[in-house]
């Protein structure tokens, strides 16, 4: 249970959900901070306009008025000169909301308080406390929150518009309240959202180790759905299951290969079996006896030559044979070859003809032993396969991109066009080299191909009816 | 029995020769497939052993030429090859038997027997005219219990005779089925051994089993 869930806090669908609800979280702050921020400088601008403004007025109507108020006399109609001021700023002040506290002093003698300021009067700001004609203060009598007020020092007349913040503070605190009560919610959705949104896109990733997870050795044909899709699980989909095709064709290759190599050994274990058991069914002459060994000897040769053609070819499949290129003199190395075989051919009474056509020091850069390899197979084919009393050509060259050119050609049982492709084909034996006389086992020539590849090479073949056969080989 | 090896392997149709002729069966050896096809038409095998991969001709198209032609020779396919599928298409072409290489000579050797059984009435391994018993495997003929020393050429025609028991066999049938192709067939031989067989086999017994059918050939007869 308890590792039920540590196991799902590991998953990417946990990890996910979390971050898309952190990061919708955080957008919300932000979002809440700047529009708090916003509305505050916006209401405090207004306020501020709003407050010079009828600073402005209520100076302009005091002034234009040109009553000298120091010398105020009380009469019928105006008690007091806060009255007088009162009809006078009248206009600038009734549309103002209630709570505007307001106060007009002239050369330092109050002349005019609203009856909010309940007979308070206000002290006037230090110059230094006000910007632009705005400074706050605070004062527990008039209000609980801080006064922000508009202070005109002009003629003489200094005025006061105040107004708290109540309003500002208000909006602001229920602005706040807001939040705290939708962030909540949000995140909430954020997170039903964000784990609805993982588990659709991860609930594919499911399906797929789902499905690759059945996939083994012996279902390779299988092939992953979703491939259609042309999203990043589709390619993912589209990749692995080209992997799988690729690693099926390897298996495929391999196991042809086993088949194939087994298959090959199974013939001089067959004669080996059948004639020790032969022998040992009744006796024998000494001189059967002899023969009998002197055959099981040809076959276990036969079988060591078998084993070091597929080590070797498998040397070469996963590249473990290393290549020392050195600059070489090819025509020296296929003259000392054609040496090697004189004996052999003349058994055969084969005339082996080595012509050099490239120029005098001319050198190709390959590995001297594996290029002897080549040519020696080469030789020893031409010489195996070919007709008595016929002539096997070697020829070096040099072609125009300054590249090797050997000609290996001879005379043998013609083989047909379509079969010449075949030739390199790893155990492809043709009619005559399954004589086993010859002990063709049909790897040398796909040695030779992959030996040339190796050097960045090419080697084709061409035949004609007659039973002219050449081997071009360009490194 | 005269059984014919078809395979291209030299060495392997050698020490199959070589064991057949140990256990009295004559043996021709064919090293391709046109080679083979052509002793198959033309010969009357008991038993033709063969591999499927031969050169020129292979061993699954003879097989379905052969059957094609009413040819009834049974064949028991030999190969390297081990896949079910490959058993499958050489038993479904008309082979009779299946042996996979590297073979077990004593199994190749029960089989063949097995197949040389099949078109005969006589299931045992021990044939038996009235008195008269063969071991076919052991090689050994018996009469009332009394053992019968043969020599290989007389130990194949009683078997021959024996296994086609109650009909009548021509002597160029006997020379065709006892002796390899390199045999000229002078039947006078066959006669030979035909006498030097009854006087080994009926000599001193009341009944007789070996006749003669003047003009035809010879035949084992029950009782």
């Amino acid at each position: 249970m308890l590792s039920n869930f540590i196991k799902y806090f590991k998953t990417t669908r946990f990890k996910t959900t979390l971050w898309y609800s952190a990061v919708f979280l955080l957008l919300e702050v932000v979002i809440g901070i700047v529009i708090y921020a916003y509305l505050k400088h916006n209401l405090y601008e207004e306020l501020d306009i709003s407050l010079n403004k009828q600073a402005k007025m209520i100076y302009r109507f005091v002034k234009e008025s040109n009553i000298d108020l120091q010398e105020f006399k009380s009469d019928s109609i105006y008690s007091s000169p806060n009255e007088l001021v009162y009809d006078l700023i009248f206009e600038a002040v009734a549309l103002n909301p209630k709570n505007t506290f307001v106060q007009v002093s002239y050369n330092n003698k109050n002349i005019f308080s609203t009856a909010n300021l309940m007979e308070q009067i206000l002290k006037n700001p230090d110059s230094s406390e006000v910007h632009s004609g705005i400074y706050t203060f605070a004062d527990t009598l008039l209000s609980k929150h801080i006064i922000r007020a508009a202070y005109l020092d002009k003629d003489g007349y200094k005025i006061i518009v105040a107004f708290p913040l109540q309003l500002i503070d208000q909006t602001l605190e229920s602005l706040t309240d807001i939040y705290i009560i939708i962030a909540p919610i949000f995140l909430l959705f954020s997170l039903i959202g964000g784990s609805v949104i993982s588990f659709r896109a991860l609930n594919r990733i499911d399906k797929i180790i789902k499905e690759t997870n059945e996939i083994t050795a012996q279902n390779l044909t299988k092939i992953i759905d979703g491939g259609d899709f042309n999203d990043e699980y589709g390619r993912l989909v589209t990749t692995m299951n080209k992997m799988i095709q690729r690693i099926k064709t390897s298996i495929d290759y391999m196991n042809q290969f086993s088949i194939s190599a087994s298959h090959e050994l199974k013939t001089p274990l067959t004669i080996l079996r059948g004639e020790i058991e032969i022998a040992l069914k009744s006796k024998k002459t000494p001189a059967e006896y002899q023969e009998i060994l002197r055959s099981n000897y040809e076959e276990t040769l036969r079988l060591i030559n078998i084993v070091e053609h597929l080590f070797y070819i498998s040397k070469l499949d996963y590249s473990l044979v290393r290549i020392e290129k050195v600059p070489t003199d090819l025509a020296a190395i296929v003259q000392e070859s054609v040496k090697k075989f004189s004996n052999v051919a003349e058994k055969k009474q084969i005339n082996i003809i080595f012509n050099n056509d490239a120029p005098d020091n001319f050198k190709v850069l390959v590995d001297i032993n594996l290029f002897k390899r080549i040519i020696i197979n080469l030789i020893d084919n031409a010489i195996k396969y070919g007709n008595p009393n016929s002539d096997v050509v070697i020829a070096v060259d040099k072609n125009r991109e300054d590249k090797g050119l050997i000609r290996i050609s001879n005379y043998s049982e013609p083989i047909p066009q379509n079969i010449l492709p075949k030739l390199f084909e790893r155990f492809y034996k043709t009619e005559y080299s399954r004589n086993r006389e010859l002990g063709g086992i049909g790897l040398g020539l796909s040695i030779v191909k992959s030996i040339v590849e190796m050097h960045a090479g090419s080697i084709t073949v061409q035949s004609r009816e007659d039973g002219f056969i050449e081997f071009v080989i360009t490194i | 029995m005269r059984i014919l090896v078809v395979e291209d392997e030299k060495k392997v149709a050698s020490f199959v020769k070589k064991g057949l002729e140990e256990d009295y069966y004559s043996v021709d050896v064919a090293l391709d497939g046109k080679e083979g096809s052509r002793l198959a038409f033309s010969d009357e095998y008991d038993l033709i052993i063969m591999d499927i991969m031969l050169p020129f001709k292979d061993g699954i198209s003879i097989l379905k030429d052969l059957r094609k032609e009413k040819i009834t020779t049974p064949i028991l396919m030999l190969t390297a090859k081990d896949d079910i599928s490959d058993k499958v298409l050489g038993l479904d072409s008309g082979a009779d038997d299946y042996l996979p290489k590297p073979f077990a000579f004593d199994e190749l050797l029960a089989r063949v027997r097995a197949l040389l059984r099949r078109n005969n009435s006589e299931k045992n391994v021990i044939i038996k005219v009235d008195d008269l018993e063969l071991d076919t495997q052991l090689h050994k003929a018996f009469r009332k219990g009394q053992e019968i020393f043969l020599t290989p050429k007389e130990y194949s025609i009683l078997e021959y005779l024996m296994r086609n028991k109650n009909h009548v066999i021509s002597r160029v049938k006997l020379s065709e089925h006892v002796y390899d192709y390199h045999f000229d067939s002078d039947t006078n031989v066959i006669d030979v051994y035909i006498n030097k067989l009854r006087n080994k086999i009926d000599k001193g017994f009341d009944k007789t089993v070996l006749h003669t059918v003047r003009g035809i050939g010879y035949m084992l007869k029950e009782n």
